[in-house]
């Protein structure tokens, strides 16, 4: 079965008097190793998808199943756990804590659990090397430029080897030389390593890096569509026909 | 473990709020380890006191209700026969009057002369000698006197005992004086005591005999009391118990008292004391305990976007929960730490201002200093609650949007139903009494366990409660105050309303927290200003009401003979002189058990005077029965009594109804109510001044019965006051020493009642003012908390006044915007603490009226509350000063990278 799957997904929002229809019944599969880029006008209803794949909110109607595991199921405390063991989470605004240093925000999702093992420490070590963070390692967010916030945010999503990687505009925050690199990892992190990502984005340079295009419209999918068919340019005319 | 890291590192980063609010923790504990071991310096410096200047024998024998008629010295020596008895001495206490070196009266001050018998006594030797040499002998001239009597025997002028001044010497002659000879005494030392004691009751130090001999005494054959030293290998217990039967059977007046006894009477007078020490530690920590709250809530709203982070990658909401109780208690043990040792630093101090005072030294109260630690760290915990709460209901989503949402303002005015409900429950418990309960389920002492049930559920229930529901009503207030009174501080502060608006609800709890700090101290200086007043205002003398009250110390009171020489002074009323017999009974049954004694104690007071005549000189309402029923029934049988109508209030009793009452010489009797009479206040400061003490145990309640049942029943043989009226145009002063020459008995004292009243008065407002000082301790507890407020708010306005200062906005403006911010959360505070302080009012008259029956008109010091208002607002706003100051002086670029970087 594939690590994520959204069938026939709704969820409605209030605004006063008004409901708001962000998803109207979305109905999607990510395949093991997949990296899908889920793209979107602003209001689309993209956020609300990847809020529901980690099991931030609930769904009104239809199920969230992830490595197995009905999200919708879930109370609280299990879902917290779930989503620990199970989810890797990357956001826009990076999110570290500003007082632990980058080993330790790297390691916070284990630190939650349990005391760091000699096993633990070595897995934290080796993913500050392959994200270029080995002397950083001792740093405090304020002293990481963006580009590294990002990637020690990336690390913290990795460490607990979830089934998925849920990124919320990884590159909202950055440069385009960081977003370069960010981007080229999260590849690296599918292509190479098999690991499951969905990214939000609403950029199709950054979207150009997935193998996959989900493209959402007033909270419903209209296309998807394989990244490898287009290139930079392609790709965003094909977004755009989507939207209108 | 990452719990405490987060903790610990979290409060590093806020170095300025975290240093304050441990600041506010360790000045409150330093306040509980001071006072608390103050009040242990001064419970040791009492206890050395009695066992150096007074009685610390193994056992005392004295004549209860009337110690100055004394015990017959024939009994000494059957007190020596005892086995168990190592050594057993007589003593006289004897007040006489001082005649200075130039042979000239002192007036007004009186010198207590005490009759030892030596070599045998040797716990004079105690007292330090600073010249000469005790007598060796029980006969003799000669005489010990301390440093005071030295110096006012040869400066009367010199009342305080200033040492600097000359006094008398060694080898020099001093004289007491008497109508039938002056007695003529050569000085051999003189002795130092803690000048406190020494100004208060200069001492002369005489052999027994000689002042056995002296005529004017009295005190041939007799002694004021016998002192027993036991044997090491003694049974207290058996001792006491075999010569309580031989007293009984002596004498039953003659009573036996046991260190042991002595050391409970007094540990049960002091207890008062210890327990205020306590409440005034415990209501600065309160202050503490909402400053804390305060900057715990800023915490949780500042790092709403981590919390909501760590939720999302997978932290439970218990591990929020614990991270936030964990920086409380690391809040209050880093407080304990830094105010333990600043409590011994105030000790210190208290040691080197009053060193004279605390001659045992300095006691640490370890009990002090565990209350200290352990309402700390509970004051931390209870702090943490409400924003614990509040982190675990960060919604993982936050994390993902922009901006976390920290305003949740409207739902927490919400808090205000349940405030309300809380703040009324104190008065639930006092004004609904559980009695009629009790006596419908046949409960005995319905009443007793009714009155003890208000007090314990107030103090333990009502005063929390009462705290927490005000604090819960603190937002909604905060609303208040910003929409109304907002306005009118703008224009004071000359700033725009607009900017002003949400600077305290954008924060409410954390603004909430601080302005409940500061209605903490308001709170009870309000309460105690007002509770003060109103005892003090509603106790009243009747228009009718004897000119003088006099008293005299000469050895078996005076005689029918001495009554009819005063009758005989010029100026004096001859009808109008009417002898007071007092005595301290015990009620019959165990009304008040030793738990409630703390409260309320187990004795009264019972005044034997000819009825007739003493309701002819006092002009008292009767509320139950008449006059006249009342002085036939106490005039034509035998053991009855008029009470006051707060006794009657307090047992429920009324005319017709019996009254036990232990008596020496009878046992239980019973006394039958002849008339209730109102006398607004007699009972409540015969409580309060403990105008028994001369019984060596706390009274409550006065009633008056007849001379003759205060001999027969309670063996008062000797009356030592008396009233009486005067001719008009008469100088009282010199009424007093013609009353002396005429009787003889020197060391009478004088009053004039209202002026008795008009010094008490001025000593309870002086208590109520130094009681006063715990509020004023809280309200320099809880600016702290106003300066950790106003800095929340300053730095998450920064971009804002950033921007303010780039299109314009002066220094002088930015700074009095912050000011206005601190005038607002002030008017909060100070709102807060009328109101809290006015229920609290409210609820302590109804608790005196449950526990004393006294039920004085509302007295509200307006002024004094108005000044303890303007002094919280100065602290306030120099506490609002500081941030104020800081954030005007930067420039605006600085402000705009600095908010840019808070974002």
């Amino acid at each position: 079965m594939a690590p994520l799957v959204c069938e026939n997904v709704h969820k409605t929002f209030h605004q006063g008097d008004r409901a708001v229809a962000a998803l109207n019944g979305v109905t999607l599969g990510v395949n093991a190793g997949q990296f899908l880029a889920v793209m979107g006008a602003s209001g689309s209803g993209k956020s609300t998808l990847l809020h529901l794949m980690a099991g931030l909110t609930q769904a009104d109607r239809g199920r969230v199943i992830v490595n197995a595991t009905d999200l919708t199921s879930l109370g609280d405390r299990a879902l917290t756990d779930f989503r620990r063991r199970n989810i890797g989470l990357i956001f826009q605004a990076f999110n570290l804590i500003p007082t632990l240093t980058a080993e330790e925000n790297l390691a916070l999702p284990i630190m939650l659990e349990r005391r760091l093992t000699r096993s633990d420490h070595q897995k934290v070590r080796e993913l500050l090397d392959r994200l270029g963070l080995t002397s950083r390692r001792t740093h405090r967010p304020d002293a990481l430029s963006g580009g590294e916030q990002q990637r020690v945010a990336i690390g913290r999503a990795l460490i607990t080897e979830p089934a998925v990687i849920l990124a919320d505009e990884p590159t909202g925050n950055l440069d385009s030389s960081n977003s370069k690199v960010v981007c080229e990892l999260l590849r690296d992190l599918s292509g190479v390593h098999g690991k499951t990502i969905v990214m939000v984005t609403h950029e199709p340079s950054v979207a150009r890096y997935a193998q996959e295009v989900a493209v959402i419209r007033d909270g419903s999918l209209v296309a998807q569509f394989e990244v490898a068919e287009h290139d930079s340019e392609s790709l965003a005319m094909r977004y755009q026909e989507c939207l209108r | 473990m990452l719990v405490a890291r987060l903790a610990f590192s979290n409060l590093l980063v806020r170095k300025a709020r975290s240093l304050l609010t441990v600041a506010a923790v360790a000045l409150s504990v330093s306040l509980v380890v001071s006072v608390t071991s103050g009040y242990a310096s001064m419970e040791a410096t009492i206890f050395r006191m009695l066992s150096t200047f007074f009685a610390s024998v193994d056992a005392r024998i004295i004549r209860q209700n009337d110690a100055q008629s004394g015990v017959p010295e024939t009994l000494l020596q059957q007190v020596r026969a005892d086995r168990e008895v190592r050594s057993a001495v007589g003593r006289i206490e004897y007040a006489s009057g001082l005649i200075d070196v130039e042979g000239r009266p002192i007036v007004n001050r009186n010198t207590i002369v005490i009759g030892v018998t030596r070599p045998e006594d040797h716990r004079v030797e105690l007292m330090e000698l600073r010249a000469g040499q005790w007598f060796d002998t029980s006969d003799g001239d000669v005489c010990v006197i301390d440093q005071v009597a030295s110096l006012i025997i040869k400066d009367p002028s010199n009342t305080w005992g200033d040492e600097s001044k000359p006094g008398v010497q060694v080898g020099d002659m001093i004289q007491l004086p008497s109508p039938d000879g002056n007695l003529s005494l050569r000085v051999i030392g003189i002795v130092h005591k803690p000048k406190i004691l020494a100004a208060l009751q200069p001492s002369v130090y005489v052999p027994i005999r000689t002042l056995q001999n002296w005529p004017a005494t009295g005190a041939k054959g007799r002694f004021s009391a016998i002192w027993v030293d036991l044997d090491p290998n003694a049974e207290p217990a058996q001792f006491a118990g075999r010569w309580r039967a031989k007293l009984e059977e002596i004498d039953p007046v003659l009573k036996l008292k046991m260190a042991s006894e002595q050391r409970g009477e007094l540990d049960k007078n002091l207890r008062g004391l210890q327990v205020a020490s306590y409440f005034g530690g415990a209501v600065s920590m309160l202050a503490a305990a909402f400053i804390v709250f305060s900057a715990l809530s800023m915490g949780v709203n500042e790092r709403q976007r981590s919390l909501a982070m760590m939720r999302a990658i997978g932290a439970h909401k218990g591990q929020l929960a614990h991270l936030v109780v964990i920086e409380a208690l690391l809040l209050a043990g880093f407080g304990v730490a830094l105010g333990i040792p600043l409590g011994l630093l105030w000790l210190l101090m208290l040691k080197w201002l009053f060193s004279d005072v605390l001659i045992a030294g300095i006691y640490l109260s370890y009990g002090g200093l565990l209350f200290a630690a352990g309402a700390s760290a509970l004051a931390a915990m209870s702090a943490s609650i409400l924003p614990a709460w509040g982190a675990t209901r960060t919604e993982p989503l936050e994390a993902m949007v922009p901006l976390a949402d920290g305003g949740k303002r409207n739902r927490a005015v919400a808090w205000a139903v349940p405030g309300l409900l809380l703040a009324c429950a104190d008065s639930l418990i006092l004004f609904v009494s559980i009695r009629p309960l009790l006596q419908g389920l046949g409960i005995d002492q319905a009443d007793r366990l009714a009155r003890e049930f208000a007090f314990y559920a107030h103090l333990c229930i009502g005063l929390p409660c009462v705290m927490l529901g005000f604090f819960l009503i603190a937002p909604l207030m905060v609303l208040i105050v910003e929409r109304m009174v907002g306005p009118i501080v703008a224009v004071m502060m000359r700033v725009r309303y607009p900017l002003l608006r949400q600077q305290l609800t954008g924060g409410i709890w954390r603004s909430a927290g601080t302005a409940a700090a500061l209605m903490v101290g308001m709170a009870v200086f309000v309460v105690l200003q007002v509770q003060g007043n109103t005892v003090i205002g509603g106790w009243r003398i009747p228009d009718k009401f004897p000119d003088m009250f006099m008293t005299s110390f000469k050895l078996g009171g005076l005689t029918p003979a001495d009554m009819e020489k005063i009758k005989s002074v010029p100026g004096v009323n001859p009808d109008e002189i009417l002898p007071i017999a007092i005595a301290s009974p015990e009620f019959g049954s165990s009304i008040f058990s030793i738990r409630g004694a703390a409260v309320m104690p187990e004795a009264t007071m019972f005044f034997g005077l000819n009825p007739k005549l003493a309701l002819e000189m006092m002009e008292l309402e009767f509320r139950d029965g008449t006059e006249q029923q009342a002085v036939e029934l106490m005039t034509t049988r035998r053991r009855h009594i008029l009470v006051t109508e707060e006794f009657r209030q307090l047992k429920g009793l009324k005319t017709g109804d019996t009254l036990s009452l232990k008596t020496p010489r009878h046992g239980t009797v019973d006394y039958t109510i002849a008339g209730v009479v109102w006398s607004p206040g007699i009972d409540v400061m015969v409580s309060s001044f403990d105008l028994g003490k001369q019984f060596e145990q706390r009274t409550a309640a006065s009633i008056f019965g007849t001379l003759e049942d205060a001999r027969d029943d309670f063996g008062v043989e000797g009356v030592y006051l008396f009233a009486l009226n005067v001719m008009p145009g008469i100088q009282k002063e010199q009424l007093a020493d013609d009353i002396q020459k005429y009787v003889g008995a020197w060391g009478i004292q004088s009053g004039d009642v209202r002026v008795l009243k008009s010094i008490v008065q001025h000593q309870f407002r002086k208590l109520i003012f130094m009681v006063s000082m715990v509020a004023f301790s809280a309200m320099g507890v809880a600016s702290l908390g106003v300066a950790n407020t106003i800095m929340a708010s300053v730095r998450s306005r920064l971009w804002q006044y950033g921007i303010l200062r780039s299109i314009g906005v002066a220094r002088g403006q930015l700074l009095r915007l912050v000011l206005a911010e601190a005038i607002l959360l002030t008017v909060v505070g100070v709102m807060l603490g009328l109101l809290c302080g006015g229920l609290l009012a409210f609820n302590a008259k109804q608790l005196l009226l449950v526990m004393t029956g006294y039920d004085p008109p509302f007295s509200v010091p307006f002024g004094t509350i108005a000044t303890g208002t303007a002094i919280v607002a100065v602290l306030a706003m120099l506490a609002g000063l500081w941030p104020a100051a800081s954030v005007a002086r930067r420039p605006p670029i600085a402000l705009l990278q600095a908010g840019r970087g808070a974002a």
